[in-house]
């Protein structure tokens, strides 16, 4: 018998598994990792936050921007002049497709980026309720002076809502709904598309419900109907599918893509619990995401300990009120004064509209 | 989902994260931990083994900034931190190994089914193997154990103890021939009759 062999069976015998106690010992090196940092970081702020808050700011996808922000270099305004946690906070979400490498937009073909989906997240100075303000994309808006990638200048023009994005990037998205509004925006959070599907498979999934079957050869769904665990692609089809899903226009996806963040806040607070996959989850989200200005650690965990109250049930996802576009009826518009009213309970000042509205 | 191993970090990229982000390191713990657990309980026993293990990743967390990321895999210097480690255990190895040569050979004598015999001939060879192991020299030991008892290839234990692959084959070479002269050729079972 060869003595190899002989040796790997003896080992084999005396060979226990880990005890689940051998979880102290984890523990132990994370205990051991915090006190050894001498300048504070991001995750020690998590850990003294606690985990609800944790949780929390990261389902919102609002802190998730974090670890490593990918900043923009030219900031809209001076990011020192911006407010930041326990005061009023707003957010505008993009998300965002990228058709043509990262490296390559601003570029020569400034349509490489196109933002799909426009969120106006509001979180008043109290956290109590946080509002989700959806804009369709199709919404014809007074699109305010931007420059485009090159620094050639943009006239103030009535367009579509998500061309300030194709055209003048992150900052005229911002001023386009900063003037929509009359809301300040505090960031921009410029959400990969493909990186969302990176960021559900490190939550494990999320689950959707489908009231019936879809099959969509486009957007690569084929799926019965009833309760779904989606993950990668999947989840990525679900969330930008138009076709087959609702009555195929971007108002029955914005809803979905609504309730998906809802699913996703719940599976992040059940899944959250253990810094490992928080950090998973963060490392994810933080490739995917891309804030403008810049997110810095303090105040991103100043943010997630303001949240830390917050519930699933303390948000409130809504569409902007719109009507159709009467010389387009493929487009729509805002509707007044239902909008201006959102707008103002959410703090802002919306501008002074003479007129047709919006035109 | 295809999109799901592209976002699995390797072992090199979680440590150069913990440099700055310390829970990285947590993840190397859930992904070795385990695997860190059965090899030092196979050496020493279950009793010390969770906190060897426990401060294999101590260390390995203060060492983290000198780690080499030109290596993605981290297997080869945890083992190597785990054997050190485990050598300043030397009299619970030893005491470990000394409880095996005196362990009692079951009582199979009642079945004569072949593959029970199979296993009283493997039972048989542990307390010569156990006198084998206790006798070697503790670096001829550690090539010996991490070869036997690890899944690491020759190249790695070299990474890991840090010697040259060839320190590691004379190593292995003289450690596997002590072994086999303590076993000598004779049946293990007539040598307990």
């Amino acid at each position: 018998m060869d003595d190899l062999k002989m040796l790997r069976d003896l080992g084999r015998s005396l060979e226990h598994e880990p005890p689940p106690s051998l979880v102290r010992q984890r523990q132990r090196l994370l205990e051991g990792a915090r006190p050894r940092r001498r300048v504070p970081r991001l995750m020690r702020g998590w850990g003294l936050i606690g985990l609800a808050a944790v949780v929390t700011a990261a389902a919102i996808v609002v802190p998730t921007m974090i670890v490593h922000p990918r900043s923009e270099k030219a900031p809209v305004t001076d990011p020192a002049a911006r407010p930041v946690a326990s005061e009023e906070l707003n957010l505008l979400v993009l998300g965002v497709d990228r058709r043509i490498p990262v490296s390559v937009v601003g570029g020569p073909d400034k349509l490489g980026a196109r933002s799909d989906t426009m969120m106006l997240v509001h979180m008043p100075a109290d956290r109590k309720k946080i509002t989700v303000v959806s804009v369709p994309r199709d919404t014809m808006v007074q699109i305010p002076a931007c420059k485009d990638a090159h620094g050639t200048g943009i006239p103030t023009h009535l367009g579509l809502v998500n061309s300030a994005f194709t055209e003048g990037g992150a900052s005229c998205a911002e001023k386009t709904v900063e003037s929509m509004t009359g809301v300040r925006i505090d960031h921009v959070l410029e959400v990969q598309f493909a990186g969302l599907k990176n960021i559900v498979n490190a939550l494990g999934g999320v689950e959707i419900t489908l009231p019936k079957a879809v099959k969509d050869k486009d957007a690569g769904l084929d799926m019965p109907a009833g309760r779904h665990l989606v993950k990668g692609d999947e989840a990525l089809a679900y969330v930008r599918a138009r076709h087959n899903l609702g009555d195929g226009s971007d108002l029955s996806r914005i809803e979905r893509q609504q309730q998906f963040l809802g699913s996703m806040f719940k599976k992040a607070k059940s899944e959250l619990t253990d810094p490992a996959r928080m950090y998973a989850f963060l490392r994810e989200s933080s490739k995917a995401i891309k804030t403008t200005p810049a997110l810095g650690v303090r105040e991103i965990a100043g943010i997630a300990q303001s949240l830390a109250g917050v519930e699933a049930r303390d948000f409130d996802f809504v569409t902007v009120p719109w009507r159709p576009f009467q010389p387009d009826p493929n487009r729509i518009e805002l509707k007044q004064p239902a909008a201006d009213k959102l707008f103002t309970s959410l703090g802002g000042t919306p501008p002074k509209r003479t007129g047709k509205k919006a035109r | 989902m295809t999109a799901q191993t592209a976002a699995v970090p390797r072992d090199s990229d979680l440590i150069a994260d913990s440099r700055t982000e310390p829970e990285a390191f947590a993840v190397l713990f859930d992904r070795y931990s385990g695997m860190l657990y059965r090899y030092v309980s196979r050496r020493v026993g279950p009793e010390i083994a969770e906190d060897l293990v426990g401060e294999t990743f101590l260390v390995a967390f203060a060492g983290r900034s000198g780690y080499d990321l030109s290596y993605a895999d981290a297997r080869p210097w945890l083992f190597g931190i785990v054997t050190n480690l485990i050598s300043r255990h030397r009299r619970t190895e030893a005491a470990h190994y000394r409880a095996l040569q005196r362990s009692p050979i079951e009582d199979v004598a009642q079945s004569d089914d072949d593959r029970v015999a199979a296993g009283v001939t493997a039972r048989a060879a542990r307390p010569l193997l156990a006198r084998a192991l206790a006798g070697l020299a503790a670096r001829d030991r550690n090539v010996l154990l991490l070869v036997a008892w690890s899944d690491l290839s020759y190249e790695e234990v070299a990474q890991a103890l840090g010697v040259p692959i060839g320190t590691v084959r004379s190593r292995l070479n003289r450690a596997r021939r002590k072994v086999r002269s303590v076993l000598g050729d004779s049946n293990p079972m007539r040598e307990e009759n």
